[in-house]
């Protein structure tokens, strides 16, 4: 048994889209999946063989992709299947989101670098001794309207990164969960919030 | 089995603020070792505290005296043999559960003549204080660095003139500082590399080890290896064995509601350090039976055979003593 076995390691996605008038209206609700960059991280830290700092090792941000599909949801997933490519995919023209590139630490690896929307540390929050909840807010102007070879496309997948466990001198942030989660065409009449838990 | 508070031990470490690394006097605490594995502790069933070579205090000797139960014939002591030997006495520890804080939940104090020991759910290392100076023969379960006798005795009736094998018994934990009263045995101020290094050159004599193979990323499997020489591993025989094994981390929550700062460094004779349990091991059998058939049959085997012939090993003359190596799988 593995530490994951013991401790019954898992999570827990909602995605809720906001309104103006400050509603919000559940679209998404459902289990996600803790992938094996969990494990390569916690045996890195506990192993000594990384960084030697915590912050390494906290999950400080997140991509969203439009290639999701379920057969992704298994615990070999290194990487989204087609995360959003470009600042200007993440942030648009007026979005809010805090938009960076960095290499990314797949299967062995470390790719050619690609963006991450980062995770502001108010949006961390321990609501009990074994659980942390990432919220991830997309505001209004956020990621809309994206699109692929000049077809609409929909957010459909998302990832949970620890930031560089391998304290590589340019950051490689390596994927610990991730969620396929049905079509959400963005667009600026609505922000998103995705409020991911995960229970240890 | 690794128990809850590990759950909450690395959610300590995912929900530490990134702002301290601006405020000098609490940067420290964003280190990793805040967090990593740091003792191993031996454990065995609550009675045992007040049986084995915890029973009998005798003031006017400075010596551990334990009964045999086996046949007088044998030169051997080991605890699996006194289940059957005193009645009502229960010889398996209680089961592990997730909850578990500690190796025991039940009282491990030893209690006897008008004094008493430590209660900390696992063999504590008494020898170490001076405090105990008088006692801590009964109250275990480490010998000093400098030595103690030790007799088995085949009655506790004038049992010092039923002596049927005795010994000195010296602590390589003791010799080196590795364990303090609470008996945490640290470990070695090593990255996963270096302890590789170490282990691989049989240099045990700075604490535990993580002992990490090259491909330990693919595997996720983490070793922990150390070493517990004939002199401890005698001692801890003669006090009951061992049925658990704890593996322990810092609890910093409660270094800092002391007053303490990081980084909490340990010191064997004043160890500010205080753990929280991360995993444990529970077994049916002491980990120090020894059944040596052809070695008792000559008197010789068992404790004999462990004690290299009443020769306590030196630092050239490590060829007794046990290795552990205990593996946690993150994948």
């Amino acid at each position: 048994m593995n530490i994951f076995d013991y401790l019954n390691i898992n999570g827990h996605v909602t995605v809720h889209k906001v309104f103006d008038n400050g509603t919000e209206e559940l679209v998404y609700d459902d289990h996600n999946v803790i992938v094996s960059g969990m494990g390569v991280g916690l045996s890195c830290f506990f192993g000594l063989s990384g960084s030697n700092s915590v912050l390494d090792y906290q999950i400080d941000r997140f991509q969203l992709g439009v290639s999701g599909v379920t057969s992704n949801e298994v615990s070999t997933t290194y990487q989204l299947s087609g995360p959003l490519s470009s600042f200007s995919e993440y942030v648009g023209a007026e979005g809010e989101l805090v938009a960076v590139s960095a290499n990314q630490f797949a299967n062995s690896l470390i790719s050619q670098p690609v963006w991450y929307s980062l995770i502001p540390t108010h949006n961390i929050t321990r609501i009990n001794e074994k659980s942390v909840r990432y919220t991830l807010t997309l505001d209004k102007n956020s990621c809309n309207n994206l699109s692929r070879n000049g077809s609409d496309v929909s957010i459909n997948e998302l990832g949970l990164f620890m930031k560089n466990p391998f304290a590589f001198s340019t950051p490689a942030p390596i994927l610990v969960a991730y969620k396929v989660i049905s079509n959400i065409r963005k667009t600026n009449d609505f922000g998103l919030v995705f409020r991911w838990t995960l229970n240890f | 089995m690794i128990v809850d508070q590990a759950g909450e031990i690395i959610v300590d470490f995912l929900t530490l603020s990134p702002s301290l690394s601006k405020i000098p006097s609490a940067s420290a605490l964003l280190d990793t070792s805040n967090f990593t594995f740091q003792a191993i502790s031996y454990g065995k069933d609550p009675s045992a505290f007040n049986h084995h070579a915890h029973f009998l205090y005798l003031s006017d000797y400075s010596a551990i005296v334990v009964q045999s139960y086996e046949p007088l014939s044998v030169s051997s002591y080991h605890s699996s043999a006194i289940a059957s030997a005193l009645l009502g006495y229960k010889l398996l520890p209680k089961y592990p559960d997730p909850l578990d804080k500690r190796l025991e939940k039940d009282s491990c104090r030893t209690i006897n003549s008008g004094f008493s020991g430590l209660d900390v759910g696992h063999c504590a290392n008494h020898a170490i204080k001076a405090i105990y100076s008088d006692n801590y023969r009964v109250l275990g379960c480490f010998p000093p660095s400098g030595g103690v006798d030790y007799y088995v005795v085949s009655s506790y009736d004038d049992p010092l003139s039923k002596i049927i094998y005795s010994g000195t018994l010296s602590s390589t934990y003791n010799q080196y500082g590795l364990m303090d009263v609470s008996g945490f045995l640290t470990f070695a101020p090593l990255n996963g590399a270096q302890g590789k290094a170490a282990a691989t050159a049989g240099q045990f004599t700075s604490g535990v080890l993580l002992n990490l193979p090259n491909n330990f990323s693919s595997t996720g499997r983490v070793p922990v290896a150390w070493r517990l020489d004939a002199g401890d591993a005698g001692s801890l025989l003669l006090y009951g064995g061992v049925y658990h094994l704890g593996l322990w981390c810092l609890d910093v929550k409660a270094m800092l509601a002391e007053g303490h700062k990081p980084p909490f460094a340990f010191n064997a004779l004043n160890n500010i350090r205080k753990y929280r349990l991360f995993a444990k091991k529970t077994f049916n059998k002491d980990l120090l039976y020894i059944n040596d058939g052809t070695g008792l049959a000559a008197g010789l085997g068992g404790f004999n055979t462990l004690f290299n012939n009443g020769n306590p090993p030196v630092d050239s003359d490590w060829n007794k003593y046990v290795l552990y190596q205990w593996t946690i799988r993150f994948l």
